[in-house]
């Protein structure tokens, strides 16, 4: 438990290689603990490693690989930029992970799979080899979307779409913005990270506009006619923060087309918007990892098998969170963190025997339109051969009363505490 | 809890007594190892240790008690669309093991 490969064993592994690589394709069940490796210490990565290291009593060996020495959550982190919450409060650890469950933590990221020997390189050149490996990175960004736009843009004009340093800049150039100022934000096309998120981030800002500059204002040109929770956003917009908010749909502007940085304008095919603090929150695909290691298909994104999260693609791979094409699951931390519990227990099956149950898959996305004014939307889903299907659906009513919101407000908080204890331990 | 015993509850926990669940049923490991699934789904929100503001804590409670509960967000009875949404996939047994599992949590 909590070894580290030593690089004598690394040699041992090469050399072994060069003289039977078909005998390292078998898995090495047989010569001691199965290996399961997860790429990836997110909502679904890190929820997977605990549940197959806790469920399976140290049966397995779990290896995380993961490239920040802390993760913050892009769930909340809209609190955050809206002054709601600290940074530290949406930060958390791999020690318990460590010290509770025995797995093996390592900082890299990685760049490759070798699917025919089982291995994974991580950037320096470490490799570890694996029985089954998860890979979780998220996602990643089309930088070519916009004319204009690229990776060094979003140091100017940020996502803060992976939550964390991004999260910062956005944060710190809404506070040093004068009152009377414009905040921009370009909403992504689907299908994307957090479907509510955006909308959240617009009234979270809006508060806090409202309430230190107000007389600021927000536009939103939208890659999208319509959106998550519309009615009840645009019912809190009105209510809270009136005249301070204009969304565009794609069927009034047609969508950006080209960044100014200079300039400090998104052009679409006819308007162009100046803005004092610039939100790109661009297209997106699977993360770079899953692409490489060819799990993604022409979508940009995984399929799967709706059953285990198993790549139909690449064996003895399985692909979950916003990554995968879990169809009708939104790409959420809560989705992530549902399908991870449904992967632990194929791969425990698969590696230890133990008893395999059909799968059950929830999610729920809660978001808040002012303090104390909490919504949200939910399903339960299950596998069919086809796809992950939903099967029973709620979401909150427009005209709720406050003490219902006031509720739901504080039901989330208590998620966040809950579901970070179980992502984390 | 504001709740009132319903007659499917009633009915439920009496056959849960009567066919022995409650002392050492057959199957015993299979039904932990279910409810040790399907909590996944609780443990979302419900913490196994300690709890917070908004989510009570559903560990420790007698198994009837957890049941009892769990029909009545299948029915409708209590009121919280989200559990009603949990509850209405779950069979009997499902209750079972998810109150066997969380009865053994947290003590």
């Amino acid at each position: 438990m909590n070894r580290k490969f030593t690089r004598r064993e690394f040699g041992i592994m090469a050399g072994a290689a060069g003289v039977a690589a078909s005998a390292l394709a078998k898995p090495a069940i047989a010569q001691g603990k199965p290996k399961l490796v997860v790429v990836g210490g997110g909502p679904g990565g890190a929820t997977v490693a605990r549940y197959v290291a806790k469920d399976s009593n140290g049966a397995v060996d779990v290896t995380l690989i993961e490239a920040n020495a802390r993760h913050t959550t892009c769930f909340f982190s809209n609190l955050y930029i809206g002054g709601l919450r600290s940074f530290d409060s949406i930060t958390h650890g791999y020690d318990k992970l460590k010290s509770n469950h025995g797995i093996n933590v390592v900082r890299g990221f990685a760049i490759g799979v070798d699917a025919a020997r089982r291995t994974v390189t991580v950037d320096g050149g470490d490799t570890f080899s694996y029985d089954k490996l998860v890979v979780a990175p998220g996602i990643d960004f089309k930088f070519d979307a916009y004319e204009g736009y690229s990776k060094a843009v979003a140091e100017t004009f940020p996502h803060a779409w992976q939550a964390g340093p991004q999260s910062q800049i956005l944060r710190r150039q809404l506070e040093a913005m004068d009152d009377g100022g414009v905040f921009l934000i370009a909403a992504p096309p689907d299908p994307f990270r957090c479907p509510p998120g955006p909308y959240e981030r617009i009234s979270l800002v809006a508060q806090y506009l409202k309430q230190n500059k107000p007389r600021s204002k927000i536009i939103a040109i939208d890659a999208k006619d319509k959106f998550s929770k519309q009615a009840l956003f645009q019912e809190g917009w009105a209510k809270y923060y009136d005249g301070m908010i204009e969304w565009l749909p794609l069927n009034i502007t047609g969508g950006v087309k080209r960044v100014d940085v200079g300039g400090k304008t998104l052009h679409t095919d006819g308007e162009s918007f100046k803005g004092d603090v610039i939100n790109i929150i661009p297209p997106q695909t699977a993360g770079a990892i899953a692409i490489a290691a060819g799990l993604a298909d022409q979508s940009g994104w995984c399929p799967i098998d709706p059953f285990t999260m198993a790549s139909t693609r690449v064996p003895h791979v399985y692909v979950i969170g916003d990554s995968s094409i879990a169809a009708q699951m939104p790409k959420s931390g809560f989705s992530a963190n549902s399908q991870a519990k449904a992967c632990a227990l194929a791969i425990r099956a698969a590696l230890t025997g133990s008893r395999a149950f059909e799968p059950r898959y929830s999610n729920t996305c809660w978001s808040l339109i002012a303090s104390g004014d909490g919504v949200k939307v939910g399903a339960s889903y299950e596998a069919t051969k086809e796809k992950i299907a939903s099967t029973d659906t709620f979401i909150s009513k427009t005209g709720e009363d406050a003490a219902t919101r006031t509720a739901t407000a504080e039901e989330a908080d208590g998620w966040y505490a809950g579901i970070t204890a179980d992502i984390f331990g | 809890m504001g709740y009132h015993w319903t007659k499917t509850a009633v009915t439920l926990i009496a056959g849960l007594c009567a066919g022995g669940f409650l002392s050492v049923p057959a199957g015993a490991d299979e039904l932990y190892e279910l409810g040790q699934y399907l909590a996944g789904d609780c443990t979302a929100c419900h913490q196994l240790e300690g709890q917070a503001p908004g989510i009570p804590p559903i560990t420790g409670w007698p198994v009837e008690a957890f049941v009892m509960v769990m029909v009545a967000y299948k029915e409708g009875e209590r009121d919280h669309e989200l559990m009603q949404n949990v509850a209405r996939r779950l069979s009997e047994e499902d209750m079972k093991a998810l109150a066997v599992f969380f009865g053994k949590q947290g003590q």
